[in-house]
């Protein structure tokens, strides 16, 4: 699944960063599988399960043990300043620590659903779409190297403003940052999995789309086409459909959480930006200046990459019902291949390639829009919070 | 990330292996029920190849080709026929090259210039806040038009492309049906002198308030500031009348669907409507008809979705940028009518230019496009009417209709939201509330102030 | 074939009443005698003269009403910050846009409000034709209880508003009866909007019951035809079911054609639109009889033995079936246009019921702190009377969107009973017919929006109370604010009084120096905290 498929460097980055991704999440233990080459099949294994849960909670611990040696001179100002800013910090911190016990908790719980999500994906890759040229994922191809800078970017601006506000350096702090950032790896990458899943679906969809306007092309030059292969595309799309609703229950809580968490720390940021600007009416050395700011476009890259995938499959989704269209134009048209196409542009007015997490939202640019509508107003009231205190 | 990577191998009409029927003068000539929509009473004759005739869709709104064409916004298209546009000449090409290049370097000093003291004759403000507002409005601006610039230069082909899709389909329709889809576009022209007319007077004001003598620098970008909005603006009324011109081949389509349904068969035959609109057609053309209705109404489908992507970005820059100005004009206009001083007529005048102007242009949007889509999805309830006996003729309606289950077009900024008819209201709303909070932030600013200054003495 | 045009009613008849206030109120300017005599709504140019000068004399009364009282107003203006009193002014005027608009729109309206009726008639004769059966009755009685409930919402706050909190020892305080007026104009138009719509869901549901009946009719002819090869009950007229069940349908058609020439005779008469009524083969215990019922009234005084079912015979019922979607979407079309005919006047309803449901919560709260609110929204200051205007007023918003959401239910259930027909029938003929009909109503969706802003809906319900809420929030978080703010500099500056005085002490005793400081601390460290 993971070998290159082309010879171009475009090719070879993807599926360097796919093993890496994998790689990594061995070693953090977030991915207990073992990977069957015979049966091509993935296995849950206990003892990696075991493995992660000791990895973590090390970890967390290590970041609970050096924690004040985390903060900054500004970050206490601001709290003198504002209590409300504190408490704010105080709830976020333990919710993001709580979100990375979910969210391994959450993976253990439903291995057994994932292995047999990704084997029918592997399974369907195997026997189904091999054999199509893979010249043509572009979007595929963008999408991984994307996240896989993301997941690096990061890690970078991590470790930047925690060195960079911090007075002193000591062993503890390098201790601290290190065992943070190893925690915040692991968090990225096992939402990158998701993310990695819905991306080979939007893969497999495309390919769909591109058989049937294969097929729209061969009816207009005038040739037959059979109905069993119209069918046989309905099943794919059927199976690809299902592993989506799947894949979408499993890792519905943790997407919401991550997401939450990643919005809140932006507000937040800001927040304590304008505070310590404005309110305190500090100066804004170049330090400042850098580290805050590409925290914060670090964390909308990657929201935004979050929600593109998501959007890019749905739109995948909805072309294909306009393809199906495309079948109006052609003249006499075999019964049973009409019966085909009605029963399969059926299938698609009720059965969407959709994304809702928790039923709450579906995940697209419409609703990135209003978070980020929200998010500002949400600052708004934090700012009026400040406003009057006096 | 291009949505549209399906359509590589889509076919021509050239490569159909049988022509699509042939039914010119036959129908032209006996049947003058078909003859629906004619301006001209002239024969619909074949146009010459070599004859270089003007457009007759694009001859309506050649005022804004021509405008947008000279500022590098449109390729300046070689018409190779009557119905077909090509690629631009080296020549025409290094032009549109040359002028994007001067477009750029502008910006570039004129964000340079905003950085320096260079700008700071222009740029006045009565407080501190509104400072920043108007650097945020300016950047805005300057963000918008060079993203217009950026994505028009890149859309070049693609707005080719969808130009000829729209020449063909004219062709197609005129050789069925023998009709001109001409439509009066004046109030492209009437938008196009109201934008001249707004950002002179804009500029007058500006110069007005500017206390001493005026650099030239800074005449360049007064200038450059005006060039930016007048051109933007453009851009979206040209967006506007496209939209119009694809509103109006679905509504021919829709209207030749309307002969067929059981309210026009049910009228008499001899009752002729003299408005020119459709009239019951015979049901035996129904399955010929419906073939061309379909073809033509996935092809409108494409063509209203390419015009979709080639203008979302610029759809959603210049939307924030309308709405953040239309928010910070009502508070000018709000803090100027009840300020306790002199009001100033030259900032109530430039609050209220800008105000029209961009409610005015948002109306247009919206409405353009609230029509064009209402009209894209109206084909499929019209179909709904269509009662026929014949079960080869109730499969080609069921073969439409299963398609169309919950296929609503939409036309969006982006993904982000959908523009159509409450479009204008959502962001009213949105800007009263923004409003509120502003006003309240600022009678608190208010009150600090005048409490602060009794506490001292 | 009985003649349809004395069978059918038209719904304006119920209406008699309503028209009767309305023209009187300056509602409508339609003519009086028409509408008596033949049940029809047509232009009245000495309607539409009436209507202006009603119009003109409102706003001039409401103009003298605010101005009377609005003395303590003009005083509040200037302590009153500018947004408290542009909001004020706008929300005492609104009412009256609100009852221009309605007016306004009535007039621009005159002649189509006639046709919208007059297309509900042919729709009535089509579903007549189909054997639907529509009443009419309901509409008049809900008509009635409206208009009452109206006049006593409107009755209980103005005299509770004018015993309580008007001044009423001075002869200019009888103007606060214009105070109601817009708001019962208001309310007068909507109960046309609500009544037609009401009307409209009728119509939809009759569909459905007749798909229905279809459906049960075939449900009893196939357990006939099973139960006639099981042997269970013999068709033996002797049999007391059977015989019961037949002298049954002879009473409801005898009852059912007396009604019928009653109708004709009495003005507001009850309005039902029965042709022959469908036979139940139920006893008077509800309990189904194996025997199927007959669904053709002509048949019924011959033969008690014929056991038909429409759905069997499927070229008959495609007509039918047909001709019913038809009907459907032609209801469809008439609510479209209604919804058209009323989008301005809704519009300003919601604005209005948005904006007074805020406005009086708010001055609500500002009454409990003791702030001074405008002189309008005196009934701020009682707690059970802004309960009763916020119920009134929510009353009709909620009432209007609910009606609007269960018709749209109503005409995409359509689809659903139709389905039930074909799935009962179990024959490939009929399937496909349903197919093709349920893909055709599918497309048929009347949806009521206002002025294309925002749907009628339960959702836009959830989004309006979620506005008020933010609304609310905000304006009461900056009150409290301002408050504060306000109360702050109270005490400073009664420090700052008596700072002055001590000082003065202090400088001719020069003792208590400590105190001193202590006053002038306390004052400097607001200006640097």
């Amino acid at each position: 699944m993971f070998r290159p498929s082309g010879s171009g460097l475009r090719q070879k980055l993807v599926s360097l960063t796919l093993k890496a991704a994998l790689l990594g999440s061995w070693i953090l233990g977030i991915f207990p599988f073992t990977f069957d080459s015979w049966t091509r099949k993935l296995h849950r294994s206990k003892w990696l399960m075991i493995y992660g849960v000791l990895v973590n909670a090390g970890l967390v611990a290590l970041i609970l043990c050096n924690d004040t040696e985390a903060e900054s001179q500004e970050r206490m100002e601001v709290f003198r300043r504002n209590p409300l800013a504190e408490q704010i910090n105080g709830v976020h911190d333990i919710l993001s620590l709580m979100m990375v016990s979910f969210m391994l908790f959450r993976a253990y719980w439903k291995s057994g659903d994932i292995e047999r999500i990704l084997n029918e994906q592997m399974d369907l890759n195997h026997r189904h779409f091999r054999h199509y040229p893979l010249e043509e994922w572009c979007s595929f191809d963008k999408f991984v190297l994307y996240k896989g800078l993301s997941i690096v970017l990061e890690l970078a601006s991590m470790l930047l403003l925690e060195l960079g506000m911090s007075p002193n350096y000591n062993r503890q702090l390098f201790l601290g940052v290190t065992s943070l950032c190893l925690v915040l790896l692991g968090v990225l990458l096992g939402v990158s999995h998701f993310h990695f899943a819905v991306v080979y679906v939007y893969r497999y969809v495309w390919t769909v789309n591109r058989e049937l306007l294969r097929l729209v092309n061969e009816l207009a030059a005038g040739r037959t086409v059979e109905a069993s292969r119209v069918d046989y595309l309905l099943s794919l799309y059927n199976r690809l459909l299902d592993i989506n609703g799947r894949l979408v229950k499993v890792y519905d809580y943790q997407m919401v959480w991550v997401m939450v968490n990643f919005l809140s720390a932006n507000i937040m940021s800001i927040y304590f930006f304008i505070i310590f600007v404005i309110s305190l009416k500090k100066e804004i050395d170049v330090k400042l200046l850098t580290i805050i700011p590409q925290t914060l476009i670090v964390n909308v890259f990657d929201f935004s990459l979050s929600i593109a995938v998501c959007d890019l499959a749905e739109r995948t989704g909805k072309q294909t019902s306009t393809i199906l269209k495309l079948f109006n134009d052609i003249e006499n048209l075999d019964e049973k291949v009409a019966r085909s196409i009605s029963d399969f542009s059926l299938f698609c007015s009720h059965r969407r390639l959709r994304f809702s997490h928790c039923g709450l939202f579906f995940v697209n640019y419409e609703m990135g829009f209003r978070m980020t509508i929200t998010s500002f107003m949400y600052l708004l009231f934090l700012i009026q919070f400040d406003f009057w205190n006096l | 990330m291009s949505p549209n990577t399906w359509v590589i191998e889509m076919p021509t009409e050239k490569s159909r292996s049988r022509p699509y029927p042939q039914r010119i003068s036959p129908y032209g000539v006996h049947h003058p029920s078909r003859d629906a929509f004619t301006r001209t009473r002239d024969p619909p004759t074949a146009a010459t190849p070599t004859k270089i005739v003007d457009h007759p869709v694009f001859e309506d709104i050649r005022t804004i080709m021509s405008v947008l064409k000279a500022s590098g916004l449109m390729p300046i298209y070689e018409q190779v026929s009557d119905y077909e546009v090509g690629p631009p000449t080296k020549t025409n090409e290094f032009y549109s090259f040359f002028v994007r290049g001067v477009v750029h370097a502008l910006t570039l000093f004129n964000i340079y210039s905003l950085f320096t003291p260079i700008s700071a004759q222009l740029f006045y403000s009565y407080r501190e806040t509104d400072n920043v507002n108007q650097w945020i409005e300016l950047l805005l601006c300057i963000l918008t038009y060079t993203l217009t610039v950026f994505v028009c230069a890149r859309n070049t082909k693609s707005m080719l492309r969808i130009m000829n899709e729209i020449l063909q389909l004219d062709e197609e329709v005129r050789r069925q049906f023998g009709a001109n889809l001409n439509e009066n576009f004046g109030f492209s022209v009437k938008f196009l002198v109201g934008i001249a007319v707004s950002q002179t007077y804009i500029i007058i004001l500006k110069i007005y308030a500017v206390k001493g003598e005026i650099t030239p620098t800074s005449y360049v970008l007064l200038a450059f500031y005006a060039i930016q909005n007048g051109l933007t603006a453009t851009y979206i009324v040209f967006a506007s009348a496209l939209l119009k011109i694809v509103y109006i081949r679905f509504h021919f389509i829709n209207q030749l669907l309307n002969g067929y349904t059981y309210g026009q068969q049910q009228k008499p035959k001899q009752k002729r409507n003299h408005n020119g609109h459709f009239r019951a057609a015979l049901m035996d053309n129904f399955p010929e008809d419906s073939l061309f209705i379909y073809r033509m109404h996935n092809k409108l489908l494409r063509i209203y979705k390419g015009i979709n992507d080639c203008c979302n970005l610029i759809l959603v820059s210049f939307l924030g940028y309308s709405f953040y100005t239309v928010t910070t004009n009502c508070y000018n206009l709000f803090v100027q009518i009840t300020a306790k001083g002199m009001i100033s007529p030259n900032i109530l005048q430039w609050c209220f230019a800008w105000l029209c102007m961009h409610v005015s242009l948002l109306a247009l949007l919206s409405r353009s496009c609230g029509l064009t889509t209402r009209e894209a999805n109206a084909t499929a309830q019209i179909l709904a009417r269509v009662y026929a006996k014949a079960k080869e003729y109730q499969n080609i309606i069921d073969k439409f209709l299963t398609k169309s289950i919950k296929q609503e077009v939409q036309f969006t900024a982006y993904g982000f939201f959908a523009i159509d008819n409450s479009t204008l209201f959502k962001i009213f709303s949105a800007v009263t509330t923004y409003l509120v909070i502003l006003i309240q932030f600022k009678q608190l600013e208010d009150s600090k102030v005048d409490d602060s200054i009794p506490a001292q003495t | 074939m009985p003649s349809s045009e004395p069978e059918v009613q038209p719904l304006l008849q119920q209406f008699q009443q309503l028209f009767f206030i309305s023209k009187i109120a300056g509602i409508l300017p339609q003519d009086l005698e028409k509408f008596r005599s033949r049940n029809v709504l047509e232009k009245s140019r000495s309607g539409m003269v009436y209507m202006m000068v009603t119009l003109v004399v409102y706003v001039m009364f409401y103009n003298l009403l605010i101005y009377s009282f609005g003395e303590e107003d003009r005083s509040l203006k200037a302590t009153q910050s500018t947004l408290t009193f542009v909001i004020g002014l706008f929300l005492t005027y609104i009412g009256l846009i609100m009852m221009g608009t309605d007016q306004l729109t009535a007039l621009r309206n005159q002649g189509k409000l006639g046709e919208l009726y007059e297309r509900i008639r042919l729709a009535d004769e089509r579903l007549f034709k189909e054997k639907c059966v529509l009443d009419n009755s309901c509409i008049g009685r809900r008509i009635r209880i409206m208009l009452i409930m109206t006049v006593l919402f409107e009755l209980s706050i103005l005299v509770a508003t004018y015993i309580k909190l008007v001044d009423y020892t001075q002869w200019m305080s009888v103007l606060w009866v214009m105070s109601a007026v817009p708001t019962f104009i208001n309310t007068l138009d909507k109960i046309w909007f609500a009544v037609s719509l009401y009307a409209l869901k009728e119509r939809f549901e009759a569909i459905n019951a007749t798909l229905e009946e279809l459906v049960m009719t075939h449900e009893k002819f196939k357990i006939w035809l099973r139960g006639e090869s099981d042997n269970t009950t013999s068709l033996d007229s002797s049999q007391p079911p059977q015989y019961d069940s037949n002298l049954e349908y002879l009473y409801k058609e005898l009852g059912g054609l007396d009604l019928g020439s009653m109708g004709k005779g009495s003005v507001a008469g009850s309005g039902k639109n029965k042709v022959a009524p469908v036979a139940h083969s139920m006893n008077s215990f509800g309990e189904s009889i194996e025997t199927a019922s007959d669904k053709f009234p002509r048949n019924q005084m011959s033969s008690n033995l014929v056991y038909e079912s429409e759905l069997a015979n499927v070229s008959k019922v495609e007509e039918k079936l047909n001709n019913l979607c038809q009907v459907h979407d032609e209801i469809c079309e008439i609510g479209k246009a209604m919804n058209e005919l009323w989008s301005y006047p809704i519009l300003s309803l919601m604005a209005y019921g948005f904006l007074i449901f805020t406005a009086q919560l708010y001055f609500l709260y500002c009454a409990t702190q003791t702030q001074p609110i405008p002189s309008l929204f005196r009934s701020a200051k009682n707690p059970l009377i802004t309960v009763i205007v916020l119920s009134y007023t929510s009353g009709k918003c909620v009432y209007l969107i609910y009606l609007s959401w269960k018709t749209s239910l109503a005409s995409k259930r359509t689809g659903i009973t139709l389905h039930k027909c074909g799935v009962v029938a179990d024959d490939n003929l009929l399937y496909e017919i349903v197919n093709h009909l349920s893909l055709k109503l599918l497309n048929h969706s009347v949806d009521f929006s206002a002025c294309g802003f925002f749907t009628l809906d339960m959702e836009t319900l959830y989004g309006v109370s979620g506005g008020i809420t933010s609304y609310l929030i905000i304006l009461i978080q900056f009150n409290l604010a301002a408050q504060q703010a306000k109360e702050a500099i109270q005490t400073f500056s009664s420090l700052n009084d008596t700072a002055g005085l001590v000082g003065s002490v202090t400088e001719m005793d020069n003792g208590s120096s400590t105190l001193h400081d202590l006053v002038s601390t306390t004052m400097l460290t607001p200006t640097t905290g």
